[in-house]
């Protein structure tokens, strides 16, 4: 049951990560960081976006990680 | 270094592709593939980083600063959906065998060879500038290895034999038709082409991270450095601009998107991902992991910008070269050498995966479709359409190749790497409404196709393919005051007056207005045929429907005739095979006259789409197969029979096992019930047979007293006394037997409460006293310190105690001692032992006690002593109380009988009234 039920939340969940990391990469959330400001010694835009890049790649993995259930599923 | 060694080494490379291609196909055809493979398949979506990746994006990063990442955090938010979208094309593709983005969409259009020929047309004239852009990078690379510092600007020069990069082509064009044409069925995975480009994803990688920790950390000081000497230098300060995103946000969110779209419809990528993919579960892996290794490649861009724009300064050098400079300016040649090998790897896997997809286009969706119209041709026939198919491939190969090399001479120096690309990108962009509507809305018609993807490449020709090609002044409107002076809102960088947007940005507007403006409109007006209406509910429900359901054919063919025609495509082993593994599945033989099943006609059509592509697979179909096809509500209603027997064979199944189930549980209890009652009736006959025992001694008397004759007072009296001790016997019988039934009951009236076991015992014991000083038996009794809480009823405790004890007195003979009675606490439980001297029970009869009226016949006494009820009553009593009661016996030395109850507060007293029977 649980698995049935786990499979529509993967989809729902993953297109809200969509969501955020293109509200994340776009304006008008990057032209927060888009100043003169340096961080670690390097623009903070670079290590802005960079950083979200991170933060989606492992949402991402996050999100699709196995034994959320079955392996052979046909349901979307 | 010599330069026949940098002459070599591409060719070696090139050589060891081949062994590592070679081998991977000997281990398929072993059956140890090696594709099937997450990481495999992630390294080989990485064909994605091209050589616009390895070289362009440094010297896109010089002018623009961070903007190159979009072209990478694009795919990153696709591979997101990936999951989600990109799961449902494959499924889509591999049950309708589609092998190529036109056949994806000639499929879904109601297998429409008009669309499938337009979108292999606008695929081939969009990418062919993007193969060109390789062999650009690998020959202005080359160059730039041979001759630096000299020429440096990447221009072809020399004549046509001494170009290398036609060289290159003329290689590649040879491992792509060894490796990519190999079967004619294309939905068989080349596995050969796959692993050869997951190696070049290492190589390439590998390089450019060699590179930029080469130049980051040994030439300059880590990327701190860089940046405070780049902020130094007023000259270089726009890179680091952050307000100084060019273009805008606009040109950042339209890169974002386009490249969403290049990473699904490219048509290398849909090879790569869609066609190559043995397990749609290789998805959960690649969806982080390729959005990794693009980050792992863009990590040192930046630096090498940076790097490349201080150490060279006003020097002529090309940032598109930087990667290759730096190195060979500091004299490292190696390392310079083998940047080299990663950025050829770039070139290479792209140009081998792009040709290879695109000659599979160009073969079942364009010239198939036209020489199907010929078929009558007797030439045709004597070579064999199955050789003909595989020759034309190689042909399409080259041809391809051909125009991406005449592409690259005309256009060699017009362009920084990153904007043919980008032309490219906006051309594969137009795929998109036509699968992304088609795989969501079964709306979409495929009248709405053709004039969206018309609309949406003719906008792309204008504004961006021919202005790359020819002189701009030739174009109407380009000069405001010019030749055509009205028409200036044809402007192709401007059009219909629209400025402010650079050409891309631009492009992909007008072109996607007109693509997902003209199709959705389109679609709403017109009506679809039925082959699209049932493509459309196939594709779009593909995860609801069951793959075999789906069946056009009314009509019928014979088995002969369809083997017969597969075998004209597929060779005819292959042909005999799939129709001998039909009949195996059905069961049952099928002879070469006989009519064919709906299902081998509908499988037979897909197993042609895989060689020929969907449109020319149907044509063929309909040649052989005599009446209609279906219409839209007749594969509907099969569809949905299918569907509705499905689910209700699934309810079935579930009632079916909820019976099962239920008969289980019934058969258990009326199996008790027996039990039950035959133990019951056990009872009746035991308890009936007990009662006769004393009434018929009794009556024997009283009789005898009664007749009254020669008795004498003393005889008399002593009848007297049998009658009154056997009378009292039967009371304690009844008495015990009601007790027995009241206990069997359950809790009943019993109250249950928190009690010192010592206090129970104490009154046992003093109950019983009269019992031992009557028998001449001596009882010690031992008292415990602490005390001995347990939660139970008193009354019945008492008994059980004083049972045990009249029990033990029982057998006890005075001289053989007395009987022990000791009670201690324990970790969680209460021990009480009772030990005689008695006879002792045999071990056979152990369990046995504790059953009702069970007494042991072997006795010494000879005659048994009780009712044979008391033991039963006892383990009831413990039962009850959560506890056990064990004997332990050795004949002829006494038994000891042990009681243990579990301490008050243990988890049993959770179940305050326990109304269940035990």
């Amino acid at each position: 049951m649980s698995a049935t039920r786990g499979q529509p939340r993967r989809r729902e969940r993953l297109i809200a990560l969509a969501i955020i990391g293109f509200l994340l990469l776009n304006y008008p959330l990057l032209a927060i960081f888009a100043t003169d400001i340096r961080v670690l010694g390097l623009p903070l835009l670079w290590v802005y976006l960079f950083a979200a890049w991170v933060l989606i790649i492992a949402c991402t993995g996050f999100l699709l990680r196995r034994g959320r259930g079955p392996r052979q599923d046909g349901q979307p | 270094m010599p330069q026949w060694a940098i002459l070599l080494t591409p060719f070696l490379y090139l050589g060891l592709l081949f062994a590592i291609a070679y081998w991977a196909d000997l281990r398929a055809r072993s059956s140890r593939s090696l594709v099937n493979n997450p990481y495999v398949y992630t390294l080989s979506i990485a064909v994605y980083c091209t050589a616009w990746t390895f070289y362009g994006s440094v010297g896109r990063a010089t002018q623009d600063g961070v903007t190159f990442l979009t072209i990478y955090l694009g795919p990153t938010l696709a591979a997101v959906l990936w999951w989600v979208v990109l799961r449902k094309i494959i499924r889509i593709a591999h049950i309708h065998r589609i092998t190529s983005i036109a056949d994806f969409i000639a499929s879904r259009y109601g297998k429409s060879m008009l669309l499938g020929g337009l979108a292999t047309f606008i695929a081939v004239v969009g990418i062919t500038p993007y193969i060109a852009l390789q062999l650009k990078a690998v020959s202005a690379s080359f160059d730039v290895l041979l001759y630096y510092p000299e020429a440096t600007t990447g221009a072809a020069t020399g004549g046509l034999l001494e170009d290398k990069a036609l060289w290159v082509a003329a290689v590649l064009a040879l491992f792509a038709i060894l490796f990519g044409t190999r079967h004619v069925d294309a939905t068989e995975r080349l596995e050969g082409m796959v692993v050869a480009v997951a190696f070049e994803s290492i190589v390439k990688l590998i390089a450019f991270l060699s590179v930029g920790i080469f130049v980051t950390y040994i030439l300059f000081n880590g990327p701190m450095d860089l940046v405070d000497r780049v902020a130094a230098e007023p000259a270089m300060r726009e890179m680091l601009n952050p307000s100084g995103l060019p273009g805008g946000y606009t040109s950042w969110v339209a890169m974002i998107v386009l490249s969403m779209a290049a990473i699904l419809f490219l048509p290398r990528q849909f090879q790569v991902t869609v066609v190559e993919n043995v397990n749609e579960d290789h998805l959960r892996t690649a969806a982080w992991l390729f959005p990794l290794y693009l980050l792992l490649i863009n990590l040192f861009v930046l630096p090498i910008a940076m790097a490349g724009l201080i150490y060279f300064g006003d020097a002529p050098v090309d940032p598109d070269n930087y990667v290759l400079a730096l190195p060979l300016a500091e004299g490292r040649e190696l390392l310079a050498l083998f940047v080299y090998l990663g950025g050829f790897s770039a070139a290479t896997g792209m140009v081998i995966v792009a040709s290879i997809a695109l000659a599979i286009m160009v073969s079942n969706d364009l010239v198939m479709p036209t020489l199907l119209r010929f078929r009558h041709m007797p030439l045709i026939e004597r070579i064999g359409l199955r050789r003909l198919i595989v020759y034309l491939r190689r042909l399409i190969l080259i041809l391809l190749l051909m125009l991406g090399y005449t592409y690259f001479r005309l256009t060699a120096d017009a362009f920084a790497l990153v904007s043919i690309g980008l032309i490219s990108f906006v051309a594969v962009a137009q795929f998109a409404p036509p699968i992304l509507l088609g795989m969501y809305w079964k709306g979409a018609s495929r009248a709405g196709a053709l004039i969206g993807l018309t609309g949406g490449f003719i906008i792309w020709l204008y504004t961006l393919f021919i202005p790359s090609l020819v002189d701009p002044a030739w174009l109407p409107g380009m000069t405001p005051d010019g030749l055509f002076e009205g028409l200036h809102l044809l402007n192709p960088q401007a059009l219909f007056g629209l400025t402010g947007l650079d050409a891309i940005t631009h492009a992909l507007f007008w072109s996607m207005l007109f693509n997902i403006g003209g199709m959705v409109l389109v679609s709403l007006f017109t009506r679809q045929s039925n082959i699209e209406r049932i493509q459309a509910a196939l594709f779009v429900d593909v995860f609801e429907r069951s793959e075999r359901d789906a069946r056009f054919w009314q009509g019928t063919a014979t088995v002969g005739d369809l083997e017969a025609l597969l075998a004209r495509f597929t060779g005819e082993h292959e042909a005999a095979e799939a129709i001998r593994d039909y009949a195996r599945r059905q069961g049952a033989p099928l002879e070469p006259n006989q009519e064919a099943p709906p299902d081998l006609i509908n499988q037979s059509e897909r197993i042609l789409t895989g060689h020929i592509g969907s449109a020319s697979a149907r044509v063929m179909m309909s040649s052989i197969v005599k009446g209609e096809a279906l219409t839209f509500e007749g594969v509907m209603e099969i569809l949905d029979a299918t569907s509705r027997a499905i689910e209700y064979s699934r309810r079935l199944e579930q009632k079916s096992r909820e019976l099962e189930l239920a008969t289980a549980e019934l058969r258990a209890a009326n199996q008790r019930l027996t039990e039950l009652d035959r133990l019951k009736d056990e009872f009746v006959s035991m308890v009936s047979h007990e009662l006769r025992t004393p009434l018929t001694s009794i009556r024997a008397f009283g009789e005898i007293l009664l007749s009254g004759k020669d008795i004498n007072p003393d005889q008399q009296r002593e009848f007297m006394q049998v009658i009154v001790k056997e009378s009292e016997r039967l009371t304690r019988l009844i008495n015990q037997v009601l007790d027995l039934s009241r206990i069997e009951s359950g809790w009943g009236d019993w109250q249950l409460k928190d009690l010192d076991l010592r206090g129970v015992v104490e009154d046992a014991v003093s109950a019983t006293s009269q019992l031992f000083t009557d028998r001449g038996v001596t009882l010690e009794w031992r008292q415990p310190d602490q005390e001995c809480p347990i939660k139970g009823d008193s009354d019945r405790l008492i008994q059980l105690v004083i049972n045990l004890l009249s029990n033990a007195v029982k057998f006890t003979q005075p001289e053989r001692g007395p009987v022990h009675l000791t009670l201690q606490p324990l970790d969680t439980m209460v021990e009480l032992q009772v030990r005689d001297s008695g006879p002792g029970i045999p071990t056979q009869e152990q369990q046995r006690i504790f059953e009702k009226f069970h007494q042991i016949s072997d006795q010494q006494a000879g005659k048994p002593k009780g009712s044979g009820l008391g033991l039963a009553i006892c383990k009831r009593i413990v039962d009850l109380h959560w506890g056990t009661l064990d004997v332990e016996s050795v004949p002829g030395e006494g038994a000891t009988f042990i009681v243990r109850l579990p301490l008050a507060g243990g988890d049993h007293c959770d179940i305050s009234r326990d109304t269940e029977h035990r």
